[in-house]
């Protein structure tokens, strides 16, 4: 009888708790919604405003006053919604433009509420604090130090985070964590490290090659991905010394890096990787040898017409095709 | 005597019945709280959108995604038209007819102007003949392969996808399912997150019947009209959101569902590709492939996302239901008894001391005790031996236990992707909550039953599925195709 009671009663209460936060989410999301709409019009006025002939030179004080009437009519501006707002538009403007918006984010004292984050015990509440000073490109010493202390939390997707931060706010990004670094550095976080040191000017980018010694296999697989994607033709030995390795990741990575960077002195090496026992070095090999041989390399590929592997029969093909069109006519 | 022998056979069938229920509904909490976990986990290290990296990176794995198409005529143009535009940078679509005999290759050549092309055919997993492939001549075209085979069934297809997909990973998926644009770069973030070997990905499937779609995808999402596939929409928040998601936190999932999964290429041709001789060939695979992971000794995940990336049509009518429900109990059914070897054997770990005896006790064997549940009520009904306070007070718990489960499920649907939004849609969903044990869970049983004697009888057969094609702009492109 209690248990059925008790069931019933759950059961109640769920329904309860579906239609209450139902009712508080629908009113939060209205709210948000009018204030980003309030808040967006407000800073196109700004920029309408700033743009008229009696209008005040500077379009910060213009939008500061009109915040500053909006918080006298409101009671408090709302931070996160303004923060969003402001992130938001940085990512679709460049230059002076994005520049004002930060001196905006600055003059309405977002980036003090963004740094409150990173003491939050919340991983959510701290990873977009770290978001936020990234993005706002906050970089004064006192923030470095909140973020390096963060490091120290035994969580592998805060530290990430972490490490991301340090080296996004850093002009010339210091990727000293590699040095240290015992576990895999995941594909994710070199694709997002990838995504920021692209934005960089080739100039404040690191020599890729110093970790290529690494004993970390996921660094030198990152290091050898950046050196071909940045194409840093300096470090063209070291990458073909790596051909002589026997880790079939890193053989496999630094093939498509001599691809990648064009290194004709690797085919010599390349020819003899096409015997190699591995498919997959093979295939990576056949690709590389199709891409930069030409008409002399064609008799060492006649023996794999015949491989029992498709996919290798099918690279041959493609190769030979390319090494018949790569052969200059006479 | 005869007195003593019924009290004592009496005694031991309710005490039975009542400890699998118990450890039924013990397991049923334990997952549900593990998947709620799960997903507040999940929303919190996903919250904030970093797609544009993965979307612009050049470092993405290949992805070649299988659709198996049969006769699929109908809306098969829309379908391929939504997946050559998804969000990722880096993926193939191959569609593998298998030997339809309607109109469905005709439209895709003309459509998508497919050439032959001079390729062999790979038969690394064997599989019916291969006729031809074809590409387009339009570059705009140029992820799409089709490979034209005999007909062999839907994993044959699958596996002939699989023999000529470049990609390092695999997505497979049904014609008729409808993916979201962002789909690959969802289920493709755990193969690079973590950092043991992920050998696949699932995610949750949805209900499509009442929302709009146009050109193949998704633009208006309702809440199922019609009470049957309200039922079924009802019952997959709850499978999906609760217990995979709960298996998945516990590395123990031994599904991926065949409407959309993930999966590493490598590890699937190791494994031997799907199995032909079998409805269930999504299960198949994912035991075969940890069971491969397991003889190795290589560590592994099966992950499960939460995410509603897949959409699918859902039987109409009771017999397509029917039809559905009876080859997921006999290929539920078939992989358990392939894979029998695997019951608490040490060598599989979790797979072999919890997954797989779960399913086989409260998947496989569910129905059975319940209807002899049933069998030994009315009996001692007949004979006057019933108390039935007791008795009701025992069914009353049972649909408040089951309702309960459905409430928490839909809690964990508001809390997390709440899409139906409409606030009568609530309402509609908790009183299908209430009316499911009563009218909907009878009819699952009796098909799993019946699921089950075919396979004893030798049935083979899918069973054919009627679909209704939920495109709005499918006369438009029959029009175009036509002309």
């Amino acid at each position: 009888m209690s248990v059925a009671l008790v069931l019933m009663l759950g059961c109640l209460a769920l329904v309860l708790v579906l239609y209450i936060h139902r009712a508080l989410a629908m009113a939060r999301k209205k709210k948000v919604d009018d204030l980003q709409f309030r808040y967006q019009y407000l800073l196109y006025d700004a920029l309408v405003e700033s743009q008229s002939e009696n209008a005040s030179d500077n379009f910060l004080e213009t939008v500061l006053q009109l915040f500053q009437q909006e918080k006298k009519r409101s009671g408090s501006l709302n931070q996160q919604v303004l923060t969003d707002i402001i992130l938001n538009l940085k990512k679709s403007l460049t230059g002076a433009a994005q520049d004002q918006l930060l001196e905006l984010a600055y003059a309405l004292g977002l980036p003090e509420y963004a740094q409150k984050k990173l003491r939050q015990q919340s991983f959510n509440i701290r990873t977009q604090g770290l978001h936020e000073v990234t993005a706002m490109q906050i970089n004064s010493t006192e923030i470095r130090n909140e973020i390096e202390v963060l490091q120290q939390v035994d969580t592998s997707p805060i530290n990430q985070e972490v490490i991301l931060a340090l080296t996004k706010l850093e002009s010339a990004p210091n990727l000293g964590f590699l040095n240290k670094l015992t576990t895999p550095l995941s594909e994710w976080l070199q694709i997002r490290l990838h995504h920021h040191l692209r934005s960089l000017e080739r100039h404040q980018l690191p020599d890729f090659s110093q970790w290529l010694d690494s004993t970390n296999e996921s660094v030198v697989l990152f290091a050898l991905r950046m050196t071909a994607e940045f194409k840093q033709y300096a470090a063209s030995q070291k990458v073909l010394n790596q051909l002589n390795g026997s880790l079939v990741p890193i053989l496999i990575e630094t093939i498509k890096t001599v691809t990648k960077l064009k290194l004709e002195e690797a085919i010599p090496s390349l020819t003899n990787l096409i015997q190699h026992e591995n498919t997959d070095v093979q295939l990576a090999s056949l690709e590389a040898v199709g891409e930069l041989g030409n008409s002399q390399q064609l008799a060492k590929l006649s023996s794999l017409h015949e491989h029992p592997n498709y996919w290798v029969r099918r690279a041959t093909a493609t190769a030979v095709t390319q090494l018949e069109s790569n052969t200059p006519v006479s | 005597m005869k007195e003593i022998i019924i009290t004592s056979i009496t005694y031991l069938a309710e005490n039975l019945i009542l400890i699998y229920g118990l450890i039924l509904a013990g397991f049923s909490i334990f997952l549900s709280v593990v998947g709620l976990t799960e997903i507040r986990k999940y929303l919190k290290n996903n919250r904030l959108d970093d797609s544009q990296a993965l979307l612009s990176s050049p470092f993405t794995p290949r992805i070649s995604l299988i659709v198996p198409m049969y006769n699929e005529g109908q809306t098969i143009i829309d379908s391929v038209r939504s997946l050559l535009s998804l969000q990722y940078n880096n993926y193939e679509v191959i569609v593998v007819n298998d030997g339809s005999t309607d109109e469905s290759l005709r439209k895709l050549i003309e459509y998508f102007q497919l050439i032959p092309t001079y390729l062999e055919s790979n038969y690394e997993l064997p599989t019916k003949k291969v006729r031809c492939l074809y590409k387009s001549r339009q570059k705009v075209f140029s992820k799409l392969t089709v490979v034209d085979k005999a007909n062999g069934g839907k994993a044959d297809a699958l596996n002939a996808g699989l023999n000529h997909a470049e990609g390092k990973l695999v997505a497979t998926m049904d014609a008729d399912s409808i993916i979201a644009p962002n789909a690959l770069l969802r289920m493709v973030k755990p193969f690079l997150q973590n950092p043991e070997r992920v050998i696949a990905t699932g995610s949750m499937v949805r209900i499509a019947n009442s929302c709009t779609i146009e050109d193949g995808s998704l633009v208006k999402i309702q809440l199922p009209k019609g009470w049957l596939a309200r039922f079924q929409a009802l019952e997959y928040i709850r499978v999906f959101l609760l217990s995979r998601l709960g298996w998945s936190r516990l590395n123990g999932l031994l599904i991926i569902s065949g409407a959309f999964g993930l999966f590493d290429r490598e590890i699937v041709v190791k494994a031997g590709g799907y199995y032909t001789k079998t409805v269930g060939e999504d299960m198949e695979l994912t035991v075969r492939m940890r069971r491969y992971m397991h003889e190795q000794k290589l560590p592994y995940k099966v992950i499960y996302i939460p995410d509603p990336l897949c959409w699918t049509e859902a039987p109409n009518s009771l017999s397509q239901l029917s039809r559905q429900r009876n080859r997921w109990a006999r290929g539920t059914a078939e992989t358990l008894i392939k894979h029998r070897g695997l019951l608490f054997n040490p060598k599989y770990k979790l797979m072999g001391w919890l997954s797989y005896p779960y399913w086989l006790c409260f998947e496989f064997l569910a129905p059975f005790v319940e209807v002899i549940g049933l069998a030994y009520f009315t009996t001692l009904a007949v004979l006057g031996h019933i108390d039935w306070t007791n008795f009701l007070f025992f069914l009353v718990i049972i649909y408040f236990f089951s309702v309960l489960l459905s409430l928490v499920a839909l809690i964990a649907e508001e809390y997390s992707y709440h899409k139906y939004q409409h606030t009568s849609d609530m309402a509609k969903l908790i009183l299908t909550a209430l009316m499911e044990p009563i009218f909907y869970h009878p009819i699952i049983l009796v098909n799993a039953l019946k699921g089950n004697l075919d396979l004893l009888v030798g049935k083979k057969s899918w069973g054919d599925m009627q679909r209704r094609g939920f495109t709005k702009h499918q006369a438009e492109s029959s029009k175009k195709v036509a002309g």
